[in-house]
């Protein structure tokens, strides 16, 4: 027996065994009868050192035992520790009384002489140089558990497990192997380049150097043979693999009864291949088409991206791009055709110190996710919001802006239902520059305005064109916000509709918001969206109608 | 012994055979579940069990009149319905904690029903193969049974790192084994 082995049989036996160890344990006791055995008795001799230890204990205290030899004899002898008397009472009892008894009896029968086994942890092994086995790269409006009782700790030991609660987490293992966790979910950690995936949802993307990296879940084990692949877990251990590229290999955990039904040992999947692995059943496992859709992932790159030029919009400036999302790129949807994230094309627009991580737009919440059109704004793709239950928006990634700012949105609004505002664009962190329509079924006008607010103390600037806006049609809103050059400019299809006095800096480093108001709980916006681009700085005059013009040939906008 | 038919006569009868092997019974129910955990629930339901279909066992016994032989009757029953109980229980539990697959229960079932019946044999070799040991390795291996003492404990008198102490119980344990079993193999 090789000294793995024996090492998880000691650790199971002090009870300290974590979950994936436990499945290799298993994996091992199913067909080595020498470890079943050495299992067994190693675990017979723990209990009886237990049992000693135990007495010699009760010596020291002279503690007295519960005599059960005394209840043997019964009949007509008297027994004087407390249980004796009780079940002599209880022996003329009715037998549904008994039951009951024996319920409270056997319940913590050994209570008297429990052994209170002390058990340490063994300390997992160190490795020199990095913290630990994974750490969290990427945190997506998450929730945390350990969060919850104020441990912070993005690095992860052997045997540490994460527990999303919501959102989405990205975790890169020390061999490289990244992993996108999806909420509500548990991973254990089992080494540089393994977990165990108790429930929930991950995708996994792995570079040559993690090759061979192993996700074990309830009911199966894969292992990675360059790749990206997704896997689910649900509540009953059943397990769904999907491949994206490359190949899985994967070895079922299987009962004798569904070997029996099935194939069993290991199975090759390769790109676009899926299979659905139940815990328990007759039939153990199915073969299904893989569905990305059904996963989130963080590596999104859309095959499609560019690919057609003419569909790009011609932009001055990219330097100096904070945002720019296009409809038509980047867009990762769910089963539902809602939009899951969608990716912000601006170069360098990551604050984060590893390039190869995307800054997006996100909505973890399905239910919060807007909607997708492939012929939206002037032919293009948009993004819809307020087609479900009037309550989707996306946030993004942290950006971090500066004081000035160009922004300007390709958007058509919804027939106003009622009176009420919706925000197409929140920015900025102390001062908000919140771009909104204001929307009154009374008198059937629309107004737009482009406020900003610093608190405190509280001062708004809010710009109103006096020109109603038309819905059904697409347009291009735009603003111009400088302090140093006191520009403060809104303006509709490259017209200037209204002006006023900038307030303070835009200046932070944090998500901004694309649909509704920076709490996210009202002012939710409704119409499509196609096209963002925004710029670190407030554009000169030539440059900013260069873009505008550049937007309406796109989306095919006359002048109004 | 005979038959008593009035209630009370069986139930003491009952509580007499449950006694005498609660102990084995309980560590057949350890030795089928990953950790001590739910070991207590098991034995409480195994017990149920027992009692309910106790008349079964009667009747069955009805060939074995003297008590000693009705004992490993009994534990051997017993035995048949907590491993039935434990497959159910873990069903139960197989959402949030670990459990064996059941096929390695039916392989543990079998095994570990033959280590109770050497039971006491092995108690006696261990305690004198434990006798053998120096005091600092039998305080070491005993340590993680008792409250008070730890292997941390231990490390920090001897200055000697826990990991390095960690290693040598598990040694000193195999060691114990091979004690124990060689003693078993010379009794028989």
């Amino acid at each position: 027996m090789d000294k793995e082995t024996e090492k998880l049989i000691f650790r199971a036996i002090d009870g300290v065994i974590s979950p994936g160890e436990f499945e290799r344990l298993q994996d091992v006791l199913e067909v080595n009868e020498f470890a079943r055995v050495f299992y067994l008795r190693m675990l017979s001799l723990d209990q009886s050192v237990a049992e000693l230890a135990e007495s010699a204990r009760d010596e020291i205290v002279d503690r007295p035992k519960a005599n059960w030899n005394s209840f043997a004899s019964g009949n007509g002898k008297t027994n004087t520790s407390l249980r004796g008397r009780w079940l002599s009472y209880m022996s003329i009892a009715a037998s549904a009384v008994v039951l009951t008894t024996l319920v409270f009896y056997f319940a913590r029968p050994w209570s008297g002489t429990e052994i209170v086994q002390v058990r340490e942890v063994e300390p997992a092994p160190s490795i020199p140089g990095k913290k630990g086995v994974a750490e969290v790269i990427q945190r997506i409006d998450c929730v945390l558990e350990n969060e919850k009782w104020g441990i912070v700790d993005s690095s992860f030991e052997p045997g540490q497990s994460i527990t999303l609660l919501e959102g989405v987490v990205v975790v890169e293992f020390r061999k490289g192997a990244r992993v996108t966790l999806e909420g509500p979910a548990n991973l254990e950690f089992l080494s540089d380049n393994s977990g165990f995936l108790q429930s929930g949802k991950l995708t996994a993307v792995i570079p040559d150097s993690a090759t061979g990296f192993e996700i074990l879940t309830p009911s199966s084990r894969l292992i990675d043979h360059g790749t990206e692949f997704g896997v689910s877990v649900d509540a009953n251990g059943n397990t769904e693999t999907h491949v994206f590229k490359g190949e899985v290999e994967l070895v079922s955990s299987q009962s004798k009864s569904q070997a029996a039904n099935s194939n069993p040992g290991s199975q090759r999947l390769t790109d676009a291949m899926g299979i659905r692995i139940k815990r328990e059943g007759e039939v153990a496992a199915e073969v299904i088409d893989a569905n990305p859709s059904q996963f989130i992932r963080t590596s999104v790159v859309d095959s499609r991206r560019f690919e057609n030029q003419n569909e790009v919009t011609e932009l001055v400036d990219k330097e100096h791009l904070a945002m720019w999302f296009e409809a038509g790129q980047g867009v990762q949807r769910d089963s539902s055709g809602r939009v899951i994230s969608w990716e912000n094309l601006a170069q360098g627009s990551s604050n984060r110190n590893q390039p190869p991580l995307e800054s997006s737009a996100w909505q973890v919440s399905a239910s919060r996710r807007p909607g997708w059109s492939e012929n939206g704004l002037g032919g293009f793709p948009a993004v819809q919001f307020g087609g479900y239950d009037k309550k989707e928006f996306l946030a993004t990634t942290p950006l971090r802006l500066k004081a000035d700012a160009t922004a300007l949105v390709v958007c058509q609004f919804d027939p106003v239902e009622e009176i009420g505002y919706g925000h197409l664009l929140v920015l900025g962190g102390q001062t908000k520059f919140i771009l909104e329509r204001r929307e009154n079924s009374e008198t059937g006008s629309y107004t737009l305005s482009w406020q900003n607010k610093k608190v405190p103390p509280f001062q708004m600037e809010a710009l109103e064109n006096v020109k109603s806006v038309s819905s059904h049609q697409p347009q291009v809103c735009a603003v111009r916000y400088s302090v140093d050059q006191g520009i403060f400019e809104l303006s509709v299809n490259g017209k200037v509709v209204a002006s006023g006095n900038p307030i303070g800096s835009l200046a932070v480093n944090s998500s901004q918001v694309i649909g509704c108001g920076h709490r996210r709980d009202r002012f939710f916006f409704k119409g499509q969206i196609s096209e963002i681009v925004m710029y670190n700085r407030a554009l000169e005059q030539e440059k900013f109608d260069e873009v505008t013009e550049s937007l309406m040939r796109k989306y095919k906008i006359e002048t109004q | 012994m005979g038959k008593s038919n009035s209630q009370d006569d069986r139930y003491q009868r009952f509580v007499g055979l449950l006694a005498l092997n609660d102990q084995a019974i309980r560590r057949f129910i350890r030795s089928l579940l990953p950790s001590t955990q739910g070991v207590d629930d098991v034995v409480q339901e195994t017990a149920l069990e027992c009692w309910r279909k106790f008349s079964d066992f009667e009747l069955g016994d009805a060939d074995h009149p003297d008590q000693t032989q009705g004992s490993d009757e009994f534990i051997r029953w017993a035995c048949v319905i907590a491993r039935f109980k434990v497959m159910s229980c873990q069903r139960d539990w197989a959402r949030d904690r670990l459990v064996f697959r059941e096929h390695i229960i039916e392989q543990f079932a079998e095994d570990a029903f033959e280590q109770i019946e050497n039971r006491d044999l092995e108690r006696m070799a261990l305690e004198d193969c434990l006798s053998q040991l120096v005091v600092e390795s039998r305080r070491l291996l005993l340590s993680v049974y008792r409250p008070g003492d730890s292997v941390k404990r231990i490390a920090r008198e001897s200055g000697e790192k826990s990991r390095r102490l960690y290693r040598k119980m598990n040694g000193l344990r195999k060691q114990l084994l091979n004690c124990v079993e060689r003693r078993l193999a010379e009794e028989s």
